[in-house]
């Protein structure tokens, strides 16, 4: 009679079990928090992004945002984590582009690949500028590059990293102008900024919220990497429109891990594009020096296979990949 | 008298019940985490940081600062109570506060670490009231070339830190060098000595390297005694300095408070540089030198002055220029965005109320400090007549919490416990592990920053010698080698000659 009982414990268990777990992969989802993967450490622009969205995406979508630090490797730790995750929708992740394109391309023990994803959403980006240092020959975009034409490779230029995406940006500006500078790589913009303040390089490409905080200590802003003028940037050019068509910026978004399933999928794009077109959101993340950028799952899946085709086009012909560090 | 004027506008601030109650909830916080091993004031701030959306600008600024300058005072006491450093920066107090503790004067250790750090404190806030800006002049002036050679300094400095064999002090200095080059080499973009574990990518970290080092390898020791016995066996004598003791300590906290005060204005591990620079110095200018690490009260003094000056110093650059000194500062500065304020060189004049308000609270946050610390040192005295097999099991379950929390990664667990293993190696074989801490920070810096001074130069070396701020350290530098080899040359040559007139006869 026992062993009888325990059988039907356990069929009732089994059944119970299949039950919630076809619910959390359709018509439920989500039935429980979700793990938010941010790469980078508390307090850096990724949190803050989080930390601004957070209300807004526990409201959307009825259950808990739970943020999980993951800093190493510039981003790369976090996104491998993600690549290995259940892809059941409840691990999401932050990403930085082009990071998560450089990455499998440039770093030996990175394992994840930039297609192993779902793009669901590109959020914002960060602009980056061109910037130099008080009493530099040169106080124009134009004058820059006549003066490094003239003396090539005598010009520094930092930017924080290397095979990172302001390193990429100058290589791209160097190849769009047809100039040599030597590139210095420092480690933060906590960094780039007393060097270039204090004068011991001669030019940085930096993000614009820093670009903005620099103002009025004797360093000029030559340009900006947006589309339109940013407003917090006074009088500064962009390069597109001074003929250089490049854009270099920082692109943050979300993802998850490859083959979710439609239906949540499809349930997160919906959400997170009300979101990241909200107003008020809108608002939030150019208070705190972003550019908002919002796109569908669609448009950002699309954006990222352009993106990483740009990318290995300029790491080819700079001869960067030929050796995987 | 615009100062005056300054102050007391920024006394209307912090003066204010609520901000005053911030501000106290910061501080305990800070001393909370700085007593905690492992916990530190970036995870302690991280933690708070959401509860920042809700309350004033003001107010957040006070309280994040208050875990900082807050941690600071804490970091002190398991160093000296049971040999573990709370925080990086308290490393050099286990020297001589663990050998007072021993000898039964864990309450004069704690109690000058506590009237140390006030001091500094309040000097410190005298500093940047009165110093801001030629000071933020001052960090700007550092360029590849001086980071460098300030980092030489800092090696050669481990010559004084020697008590024991200089030739082991060398030798785990060098070790430490290595495990530095271990990650992203940040120049070439080179991933070294990895592995494949992403988690090195960043090189080994620093507080599972000391939680190790000096946490879990004394567990290790203890483990070997017998298991009744409490930490202090002698008697514990007073609880408050004495008159002999102030007079030990008067300069070294004068000189640690203007030593910490000037290198904390520097963005880098500041406050560590300043504790093993104050000792060194103390070191070198006392008349017993070799009181040093046996429990003397100025080795405590000394340092301890030193980290909270430093941490004073690094509030010029982050309020004056926005530019964060140190992973502590970053995520203050990240509160700053989160608000909408803009950090920079205007922010002074931007928003007068948070700078001199924050200032002000400062002050007040370390009279609340003092008050908080020294009725808690009879108790924290107490912590040692715990027995060993329930205060260790409890010590090694926070080193494990601490070292988890700072980064979620398990490698970090497995690291403190090989490093625990090689302490405990290290100390059965006599090896002094201050100059492996030491190195293992500044290797990578000043790797990195003598590959970027060369790139700037064009490869030219003579940059350390021309450029006057890099020239100074490099001389100091060359007259502490010079300095400590003169006498060991002359003994010799005493001898040769002794020798010579044996021969002649």
């Amino acid at each position: 009679m026992k062993s009888k009982y325990l059988v039907g414990i356990v069929l009732a268990c089994v059944l119970g079990f299949s039950i919630t777990a076809a619910r959390a992969q359709g018509a439920g989802y989500p039935a429980k928090e979700i793990s938010y993967i941010i790469a980078f450490n508390p307090g850096g622009e990724s949190d803050i992004e989080f930390r601004l969205m957070q209300p807004f995406f526990e409201k959307a979508l009825g259950v808990r945002f739970v943020p999980d630090y993951k800093p190493a490797a510039g981003g790369a730790l976090a996104w491998q984590t993600l690549a290995g995750a259940a892809p059941d929708g409840y691990t999401l992740a932050g990403f930085n582009s082009p990071h998560i394109i450089t990455q499998p391309l440039t770093m030996k023990d990175v394992k994840f690949q930039t297609e192993d994803f779902t793009y669901l959403s590109m959020i914002e980006n960060t602009p980056s500028t061109l910037v130099v240092k008080k009493g530099f020959p040169a106080t124009s975009l134009k004058e820059f590059v006549d003066y490094a034409k003239k003396n090539p490779g005598k010009v520094t230029i930092a930017a924080v990293g290397k095979f990172s995406g302001p390193h990429l940006n100058v290589l791209q500006f160097m190849k769009v102008a047809g100039i040599k500078l030597t590139y210095i790589p420092l480690q933060g913009t906590g960094q780039v900024k007393p060097q270039i303040m204090g004068g011991h390089v001669d030019a940085a490409f930096t993000n614009s919220p820093a670009a903005v905080e620099m103002m009025g200590t004797g360093v000029t802003v030559l340009a900006v990497g947006t589309e339109a003028r940013m407003k917090q940037l006074p009088g500064v050019p962009t390069f597109a429109e001074l003929g250089y068509k490049i854009y270099p910026r920082i692109d943050r978004g979300i993802i998850g891990p490859k083959n979710l399933p439609k239906d949540i999928a499809q349930k997160l794009d919906k959400a997170f594009y009300a979101i990241v077109t909200n107003k008020e959101v809108q608002a939030k993340l150019s208070e705190a020096g972003f550019v908002p950028n919002p796109m569908t799952m669609a448009q950002a899946t699309q954006y990222m296979k352009e993106q990483k085709e740009q990318v290995k086009k300029l790491l080819d012909e700079e001869k960067l990949m030929e050796t995987k560090h | 008298m615009e100062i005056l004027n300054h102050l007391l506008q920024g006394a209307i601030v912090a003066f204010q019940p609520v901000n005053l109650l911030f501000c106290f909830i910061g501080v305990l916080m800070g001393t909370l985490v700085g007593v905690l091993p492992g916990l530190g004031p970036t995870a302690a701030i991280a933690l708070l940081l959401p509860v920042s959306f809700h309350i004033p600008p003001v107010a957040t600024i006070i309280m994040l600062s208050g875990i900082y300058y807050g941690a600071m005072y804490g970091g002190s006491t398991t160093s000296i109570l049971v040999n573990m450093p709370g925080e990086a920066a308290s490393v050099i107090t286990c020297l001589d506060g663990y050998q007072m503790a021993k000898q039964g004067r864990a309450g004069p250790a704690l109690g000058i670490a506590a009237f140390g750090s006030f001091i500094a404190g309040t000097l410190g806030i005298f500093g940047i009231v009165l110093l801001a800006p030629p000071m933020a002049k001052f960090a700007l002036a550092f360029g590849p070339p001086e980071y460098f050679s300030m980092m030489l300094m800092g090696i050669v400095i481990i010559i004084y830190m020697s008590s024991g064999s200089i030739l082991k002090d060398f030798m785990t200095a060098i070790f430490g060098l290595l495990l530095g080059t271990i990650g992203m080499d940040t120049i070439a973009g080179t991933q070294r000595l990895t592995f494949g574990v992403l988690e090195l990518a960043d090189g080994i970290g620093f507080i599972p390297a000391v939680m190790g080092l000096f946490g879990i390898s004394e567990i290790l020791m203890n483990v070997e005694r017998i298991v009744t016995t409490t930490l202090v066996t002698e008697k514990v004598k007073n609880l408050m300095p004495t008159l002999q003791d102030w007079k030990d300590s008067i300069k070294p906290i004068l000189r640690g408070s203007g030593l910490g005060f000037l290198i904390g204005v520097l963005p880098g591990p500041a406050p560590v540089i300043a504790t093993y620079a104050s000792y060194a110095m103390e070191k070198k200018l006392s008349k017993t030198p070799e009181r040093f690490g046996t429990g003397f009260i100025a080795g405590v003094a000394g340092p301890e002055s030193a980290n909270n000056a430093a941490s004073s110093g690094a509030m010029i650059p982050l309020f004056t220029l926005g530019i964060p000194a140190n992973s502590v500062i970053a995520v203050l500065l990240g509160a700053f965005m989160i608000h909408g304020l803009q950090p920079g060189p205007m922010f002074i004049t931007k928003y007068p109320e948070i700078f001199w308000g924050t200032i002000v609270s400062m002050y007040l946050g370390n009279a609340m400090l003092l008050v908080l610390n020294l009725p808690l040192i009879p108790l924290w005295v107490k912590v040692l007549k715990i027995p060993y097999s329930i205060l260790f099991p409890l010590i090694l379950i926070f080193c494990l919490i601490g070292v988890y929390s700072l980064n979620f990664s398990q490698v970090e667990i497995g690291l403190m416990t090989a490093f625990g293993v090689l302490g405990y190696v290290m100390r059965k074989f006599k090896f002094e592990m201050a100059p492996l801490i030491l190195a293992l920070v500044l290797g990578p810096m000043m790797e990195s920053n003598l590959r970027l001074a060369l790139l700037l130069s064009q490869g030219d070396a003579s940059v350390f010698l021309t450029q006057p701020i890099s020239a100074v350290f490099i001389g100091i530098s060359a007259l502490l080698v010079v300095s400590n080899m003169i006498p060991a040359i002359r003994k010799r040559r005493s001898k040769f000659k002794e020798k010579l007139g044996e021969d002649d006869v």
